[in-house]
């Protein structure tokens, strides 16, 4: 597999997954922009971030980030409750939101490379 | 009958929606319970006999696998329903958790349908 068919499996994996994370659990629809590449994206990176990490045939660190308002309406939305502060029912809903995204692309790329592990 | 749950997820957010989800259905429950790993699980079947369990696959401690397998070991636990409600993609683990006599398997994420349709004529 090619390193751009590498990229666009996990690109359109993520867009698969957070697609179905939001039309079943949160209840909204989301447009993917275009997919950036950034060298160190938690160097500069504030609010909430969740990390996986990924092993097997391909191995790297899926993160979620996002900033503090965000993450309390997609818990809020998750939950049904309302929420002001990043407290622990926050953090983890985003926690679990990052399970499940990377989660997903995780069988995605397994379809392709094989069995790999969170 | 009102029936007693257990919840098994070490996410507090899915265990909180699950409880959500299984109180819009239109079946009575008396205690629904939570457990964070499958040694809490167990502990918990340990106290009380639950007509049904809802389990993630993966969990620190002692995952779903893992709980399915000693619940289908002890007499008083084989007969009780498993659905397994996890990320878990892998064609290996959902054979896995079916050769263990889990009941059904729910992908997260999901909606309160698709957990609803899964225990629709299962306790």
């Amino acid at each position: 597999m090619t390193s751009e068919e590498m990229q666009g499996l996990v690109v359109d994996g993520l867009k698969q997954a957070v697609d179905g994370l939001c039309s079943t659990m949160l209840g909204c629809e989301v447009t993917a922009g275009d997919p950036q590449r950034i060298a160190h994206p938690l160097q500069e990176a504030e609010g909430v971030i969740a990390l996986i990490g990924m092993a097997g045939p391909w191995f790297g660190t899926g993160a979620i980030l996002c900033k503090p308002d965000l993450a309390c309406k997609i818990a809020g939305a998750m939950l049904m409750s309302e929420y002001d502060t990043v407290n622990e029912d926050v953090l983890d809903a985003i926690a679990e939101v990052s399970n499940m995204v990377i989660g997903n692309l995780k069988t995605v790329i397994e379809e392709k490379v094989g069995p790999m592990g969170l | 009958m009102a029936l007693d749950v257990l919840i098994v997820d070490d996410s507090a957010a899915i265990r909180k929606i699950l409880q959500r989800v299984l109180m819009q259905t239109d079946m009575t429950f008396g205690e629904i319970q939570e457990a964070a790993d499958g040694l809490e699980a167990i502990e918990k079947l340990k106290q009380r006999q639950f007509n049904l369990v809802l389990s993630d696959i993966n969990m620190p401690n002692m995952d779903g696998i893992q709980l399915l397998g000693q619940m289908r070991a002890n007499a008083q636990w084989s007969d009780i329903p498993v659905v397994m409600i996890t990320t878990e993609g892998s064609q290996a683990k959902v054979l896995e958790a079916v050769d263990l006599g889990a009941r059904g398997y729910v992908r997260k994420p999901f909606t309160a349908d698709q957990i609803k349709e899964k225990l629709i004529g299962l306790v």
